[in-house]
């Protein structure tokens, strides 16, 4: 895709940023990637990334997915504004179409993952403030749960009930309709 | 490590929660203190609990009330000929078409011609409305009249679906019938309930499924020489404390209960307090509920006399439990 490549050789041209996992696994990735956590955003224009970030929370597994993550949604990023200048409306119209369908797809490829791995995602996007995946791992979670019953939910995420009868009680009173 | 979801921050919790549907995020209120805190606390539920309703219909028009606070503050009323429904959260409402079985104008005379006919053939029928919990569906039901017929079919309609049509749902339950004159539809935790033409069973649809079924009414209630009101007995179906209720006046003036307790266990509730007197009044236990809070609730009505008309004043009657 002619400018997804256009984005790369921009990529490619930039700063460097070394990510260190908690593991001490060190990840060399552009600057474009990077910015897509605040959290690193933050550090570099306090310019505090010489010598590597080190990121204590993330362990190498972890990080390597999310900067996979980041690495296509930068990517994609920036395919987008190199192509709004350079093709007419409906071209980049139907470029346009087929980046987010791509993304689609890798995204979902993406959540392929066990509940473990996606909670560690989810603590990760979660610490480096990376709002496009926080937003799509939560909504995975959000999707696993909502059909389920409270016993269901418990049972998945063994969850104690700690709500006294009486609690249970009142929530299920709030819980009716009265009609008649 | 993260196998369960209490590690994720409150941050994380909540914005999951946020991504849910409303029956979804009032639902999980039940999976433990947490949850429910959260959701009480950083979504929109928290301001937004169901507020109980009184709803009287007779002769082509009816009244609603909607109790609003602890103390039993009252917010509104209207009136209204046709079903219509207002999501209290968005305002948005929703008017119901009429069963099939019926034509536009006759869903305005069915409380009129129910008192006279004997004979319905199921065109007319008994209206309910109820909450599935985990399907987090709302649903109208309307169960046809068939006098010394078994009801072989309900029509349900589901709220906010992509249909805006009635279903005919089948009834295969032996024994499913109903009479108007056997007290209300009751719904309970997703499930409906009615009594059927006998007394003897309570008919019961499962609003997720909607598979019917039936149970039988307790042998206590039968052993306490106690017959339902239709024939000019005292008791009824209704809800006590969110569960499936049977409520018979006592001779003493009293309301006794019995609950489901875990199907098919019928528990002996409380013998409720004699509501306090309306001078020349007639007082029932209310349905589809009994109880509000710390209360218990019956009906009175009574009339009033200027000089030129009568008036039928009705009036609801807290009775405070005992704790």
């Amino acid at each position: 895709m002619a400018s997804a490549g256009s984005g790369d050789e921009k990529a490619a041209a930039a700063a460097m940023i070394t990510l260190i996992s908690s593991d001490n696994e060190k990840f060399e990735v552009t600057e474009a990637t990077a910015t897509l956590s605040q959290t690193i955003r933050h550090m570099i224009e306090d310019g505090c990334t010489d010598g590597g970030v080190p990121l204590p929370n993330v362990t190498s597994k972890i990080l390597a997915r999310v900067i996979e993550y980041c690495k296509k949604h930068a990517t994609a990023a920036a395919g987008e504004e190199g192509s709004s200048s350079s093709f007419s409306d409906a071209a980049f119209l139907e470029v346009d179409r087929a980046f987010l369908e791509e993304l689609e797809e890798f995204d979902d490829a993406f959540l392929e993952v066990d509940r473990a791995t996606l909670f560690d995602l989810i603590l990760a996007a979660n610490y480096l403030d990376i709002k496009g995946l926080l937003n799509l791992t939560c909504q995975k979670v959000a999707d696993s749960v909502k059909g389920k019953t409270p016993e269901q939910i418990r049972e998945m995420y063994n969850i104690v009930n700690d709500l006294t009868p009486e609690e249970e009680a009142e929530i299920r009173r709030e819980t009716q309709w009265a009609f008649e | 490590m993260a196998d369960e979801c209490f590690d994720l921050p409150d941050d994380v919790l909540v914005q999951v929660m946020l991504l849910l549907p409303t029956s979804s995020r009032r639902r999980f209120r039940l999976v433990c203190k947490r949850w429910r805190d959260l959701i009480d606390e950083r979504t929109p539920e928290g301001r937004s609990r169901t507020k109980i309703l009184v709803f009287f219909a007779e002769r082509g028009e009816s009244r609603a009330l909607v109790f609003d606070d602890e103390h039993g503050g009252r917010r509104r009323a209207w009136t209204s000929s046709v079903i219509s429904v207002t999501n209290p959260i968005t305002g948005e409402t929703q008017v119901l078409p009429p069963v099939p079985t019926q034509r536009e104008s006759e869903q305005f005379e069915e409380s009129r011609r129910l008192e006279s006919e004997s004979e319905t053939n199921g065109k007319f029928g008994k209206y309910s409305f109820g909450y599935h919990p985990i399907t987090g569906e709302y649903k109208f039901v309307h169960i046809p009249y068939q006098r010394h017929q078994e009801v072989d079919a309900v029509w349900v309609f589901t709220l906010g679906a992509d249909t805006t049509a009635w279903r005919e749902v089948p009834v295969t339950a032996p024994g499913a019938s109903y009479s108007k004159n056997h007290g209300e539809v009751v719904s309970v935790d997703g499930v409906m309930y009615w009594l059927n033409t006998a007394s003897n069973r309570i008919m019961e649809l499962d609003l997720g499924d909607e598979h019917a079924t039936w149970l039988d009414v307790p042998p206590s209630v039968w052993a306490a020489g106690l017959t339902p009101e239709e024939e000019g007995g005292v008791w009824r179906l209704t809800s006590v404390h969110a569960r499936l209720g049977i409520a018979a006046t006592t001779s003493w003036g009293g309301v006794d209960v019995w609950v489901l307790d875990g199907r098919p266990r019928w528990a002996r509730g409380r013998t409720l307090p004699e509501p306090p007197g309306h001078h020349g009044s007639s007082s029932w236990i209310t349905a589809p509920r009994l109880t509000f809070g710390e209360y218990a609730m019956t009906m009175s009505r009574s009339w009033s006399w200027d000089g030129r008309s009568i008036t039928r004043l009705y009036a609801c009657i807290g009775t405070r439990l005992a704790a």
